[in-house]
């Protein structure tokens, strides 16, 4: 089910042009089928608890993972792209935050080191999600509109990898028992993506059709030494602001 | 369950809180006018701080209590806390206005200074934080003043800022117009 959806989407993207715009997301849709593919056959040919199997599950995984965060830079720079200042900062802060929930998760997990490469994912997924929240709450602060595909390719990565957080945590935990609903539950849960990511391709996307107007860059530089001083001595007299006293009732 | 799992779950839930609420569309954007005279002289009601102030004095409910039947006294205290109200909804307002704007000029410029998005990201935050606190005691009956004064000055800090931020992009836009004039002088006296 999921295998026929993923190609129609894929389809999708190529017929209606959008794979153009967006080459990492459509990328990563051509991973994951590529992913089920090489899987049914090494599966098949191996077993599901073959050395190779787990090797070549592994490395997929990864490479998964990989075409996601891609496909989620290209998505953040759709949305804030346009705007460079707030695009220079919002570059510098998400990869902070995704770098530091990574480790978080991995210190939170890190108690088995059978359970590592699992631990990684949890640890990828968490910072991919933080990254895609943290995105539309630049948005939604600096006004900035984000077209309603945007939204629900936004809230689909968001949505599995919180997902797969919570699925990957509930397995390290209750491996035993939890392996046969585990895999179940991931499938369930991309396939829901796959069905809301296939509803914001449906047709082609329109590219931002004006691109804002900023102030020349040679200008800025020449003036930014004062503009910073003048900063200063404004920060200053904020501190000096803040320190009056409320005058009395 | 361990505490770092625990923690985990509490991480997905806090981003799915934050997703909802990014998703959700914002109160304020209803006002497409915001960069119309209303945003002239952005203290306009912070200027009436002192009117209202009089207005709130303990001294003249005291005067009042004195001589005033109780009925008079109580009406007296419901108009001076709706007046309050409305003075406190008008500033948040023009704080909400002023930083609209100053978003506007943030988004159009080609760098950014970090300390100074995240001051008033900061600055914000204050804000709504005592606004709520200030709109929660005057709802209470209580009027706290002293509050009231603390809003006061941040909108007047904000308002100070926003003129200067304001000169300093009108410089820029000269000095760009300046360079291209040159330039294009330049290349005609090669022709």
């Amino acid at each position: 089910m999921t295998a026929i959806l993923q190609m129609a989407l894929l389809f999708s993207l190529v017929a209606r042009r959008n794979a153009s715009s967006y080459p990492a997301f459509s990328a990563y849709i051509f991973m994951t089928l590529a992913q089920s593919g090489l899987l049914f056959v090494v599966i098949g040919g191996w077993g599901f608890s073959s050395l190779a199997s787990w090797g070549v599950g592994w490395a997929s995984q990864f490479l998964v993972l990989g075409s996601r965060a891609l496909a989620v830079a290209e998505l953040c720079r759709h949305i804030l792209g346009p705007f460079r200042g707030v695009w220079c900062l919002a570059r510098r802060i998400f990869l902070a935050a995704g770098i530091i929930v990574l480790f978080y998760a991995l210190a939170a997990a890190a108690h088995q080191w059978r359970l590592a490469l699992t631990t990684t994912e949890m640890g990828l997924e968490l910072g991919t999600a933080t990254v895609i929240v943290l995105l539309l709450l630049f948005a939604r602060y600096y006004d900035i509109v984000v077209a309603p595909p945007l939204r629900m390719l936004a809230l689909g990565l968001c949505l599995y990898s919180c997902f797969s957080v919570v699925n990957d945590t509930i397995l390290e935990r209750w491996l035993n028992r939890y392996a046969a609903i585990w895999n179940t539950c991931g499938m369930a849960a991309f396939l829901g993506c796959l069905l809301l990511w296939s509803r914001a391709f449906h047709k082609t996307v329109p590219q931002a059709a004006v691109q804002p107007v900023l102030l020349d860059r040679g200008v800025y530089l020449k003036i930014i030494p004062e503009v910073n001083w003048r900063l200063r001595s404004l920060d200053q007299q904020l501190i000096q602001f803040w320190r009056l006293e409320a005058p009395r009732a | 369950m361990s505490t770092m799992l625990i923690l985990l779950f509490v991480a997905v839930a806090a981003l799915l809180a934050l997703l909802i609420w990014a998703f959700l569309p914002r109160r304020d954007r209803g006002d497409k006018a915001f960069l119309g005279p209303k945003d002239g002289p952005a203290r306009q009601h912070a200027t009436y701080f002192g009117a209202i102030r009089q207005a709130m004095s303990e001294e003249d409910f005291d005067f009042l209590a004195a001589r005033a039947p109780v009925r008079m006294v109580r009406r007296a205290h419901k108009e001076r806390q709706r007046i309050a109200v409305l003075y406190l909804t008008e500033l948040r307002g023009d704080f909400e206005r002023l930083l609209r704007l100053a978003r506007v000029i943030s988004v159009l410029s080609p760098e950014v200074a970090v300390s100074h998005e995240f001051e008033r990201l900061r600055l914000s935050m204050r804000f709504s934080w005592r606004y709520r606190i200030v709109l929660l005691g005057l709802h209470a009956g209580l009027l706290f003043l002293p509050q009231l004064s603390g809003l006061n000055q941040i909108v007047s800090q904000l308002a100070f800022r926003m003129e200067a931020a304001m000169k300093e992009l009108g410089e820029r836009a000269a000095i760009a117009a300046e360079l291209a004039t040159t330039l294009n002088r330049r290349g005609l006296d090669v022709c």
